[in-house]
């Protein structure tokens, strides 16, 4: 079962829109599979954001006020969430809005905490949303013995950093190509895998593994530079120097291409 | 540790047999176990049943009871999503039993909305402020910005956690399990429930 149709049917599902059978088909699914039960719970908080949005179409909406919302604990559930988003709402405007040493001090210890929790919240917003408007430039590290060059930018995008890295297709594992080393320079936060890969074989989600096969990250894998890349963002702090291999998988969870990554240090 | 539920008392010999088919390696087994009574849980939750957690644990203790009789199980899941699926049944048709705390919750109010409203949000302060300091940050830091800065917002915090998004969301909705629970234990106290 792919994503997208675990997460069309987990929405009925949870709408009470399933037949008796599907239903039991489903709870087979998410007994059998830990994923798959995360997936439907995601499913679940999208849905009550939509609700809370205001963007659910008109017949989900009626039936998640007719049979979702007729649950206390779903109730509650969606109560907590309203409230947790109000909170938050709340403290971003207080830091926006409040000078900043002698009105924090002066607050009762809840306020205190919201607006602690709004600074590291401001800064994770806005090292997202400014990314756009900076700059990148083509990083060069020198030669390394035995290796060719490491072609990667750096991408200063305020926080966080990021090094850019493209993985060639010659870079499959198996082939007889020199496959380039990854130098990751200080203070990335991000390292960014730009993959080739055949247009005929789109990849949905990408897997970085130790060649012990030690998984050290799991992200989707984004269309992106060209149409002919894929692009995964992997935590430098998940990449020490090391010998990894890249999995691209399809939606189905077929395997559409790996490669070999070398991580070197400095 | 096995519970006590509605009908006969539990045995060691019951709980130890159900670990056993669960897993031969102990540590497994026990993980195995909470997998399958977060499942259970789920099914009563999704179901819409009242008191989805004491449901899920009926239904292992039913389940434990059956292997102490020396049942012969051989799909262990599949032989509790029966029993889940009877018991949900039973409790549908059936009068609502419910816990103290809970029917202390279901008793009538007779405030007007605004005051259950405001006792709700001071239920749900009180267990927000009572969580460690770290959650705090993660809930609400989830929770911050429109539509549209969400998603990148979120990305942000993952990123910073180095976690990847779905690792993220787990865990915010733990820190939010714990808190409805907290909030429905507090509004039952208060008789504030929704």
């Amino acid at each position: 079962m792919s994503g997208e149709s675990i997460a069309a049917e987990a929405r009925q599902y949870l709408l009470n829109a399933t037949s008796d059978e599907e239903s039991l088909a489903f709870e087979r699914h998410y007994f059998e599979d830990q994923r798959t039960l995360e997936a439907i719970a995601a499913v679940e908080d999208d849905l009550i954001e939509e609700y809370l949005d205001g963007v659910l179409e008109a017949g989900d909406r009626a039936r998640f006020e007719r049979v979702y919302l007729v649950s206390p604990a779903h109730r509650n559930r969606v109560d907590t969430i309203r409230r947790l988003r109000q909170t938050a709402t709340e403290a971003m405007s207080e830091s926006r809005l409040a000078a900043p040493h002698p009105r924090v001090a002066a607050m009762a210890p809840r306020r205190r905490i919201q607006a602690r929790f709004a600074a590291l919240a401001a800064a994770a917003v806005v090292a997202l949303t400014t990314s756009v408007a900076l700059w990148t430039r083509t990083h060069h590290t020198p030669p390394r013995p035995g290796a060719p060059d490491v072609v990667g930018r750096v991408s200063m995008r305020g926080t966080p950093h990021v090094f850019a890295f493209a993985i060639p297709a010659g870079a499959l594992r198996g082939s007889d190509e020199v496959v380039p080393n990854l130098v990751i320079p200080p203070d990335t936060d991000l390292v960014a895998l730009e993959i080739s890969v055949e247009r005929n074989r789109p990849a949905a989600t990408a897997i970085v593994a130790t060649v012990t096969g030690e998984e050290v990250w799991r992200s989707p894998a984004v269309v992106a530079p060209s149409p002919n890349q894929v692009r995964i963002e992997v935590p430098a702090a998940r990449l020490p120097p090391d010998d990894y291999i890249v999995t691209l998988m399809s939606e189905t969870q077929q395997e559409t291409g790996r490669y070999a990554l070398h991580v070197r240090a400095r | 540790m096995p519970r006590v539920g509605s009908g006969r008392p539990l045995t060691r010999t019951g709980f130890e047999r159900l670990l056993d088919a669960l897993d031969p390696d102990p540590a497994r087994a026990a993980d195995e176990y909470e997998r399958m009574r977060r499942a259970l849980a789920k099914f009563f939750d999704w179901r819409g049943a009242w008191s989805p957690d004491d449901c899920a644990d009926e239904t292992l203790d039913r389940l434990c009871r059956k292997l102490d009789e020396g049942t012969a199980i051989e799909d262990l899941r599949a032989y509790a999503r029966g029993i889940a699926r009877l018991l949900l049944h039973e409790r549908r048709r059936g009068p609502t039993f419910a816990v103290l705390d809970d029917a202390a919750a279901m008793a009538v109010d007779t405030s007007s909305e605004d005051d259950v409203e405001a006792r709700q949000r001071a239920c749900f302060d009180k267990c927000l402020d009572a969580l460690p300091a770290d959650a705090r940050t993660v809930v609400l830091g989830y929770y911050t910005g429109d539509r549209r800065d969400k998603i990148a917002n979120r990305r942000a915090l993952a990123m910073t956690a180095a976690v990847s998004e779905n690792a993220l969301r787990s865990r915010v909705q733990r820190i939010r399990d714990r808190l409805e629970g907290c909030v429905r234990a507090c509004a039952a106290a208060e008789g504030t429930h929704s």
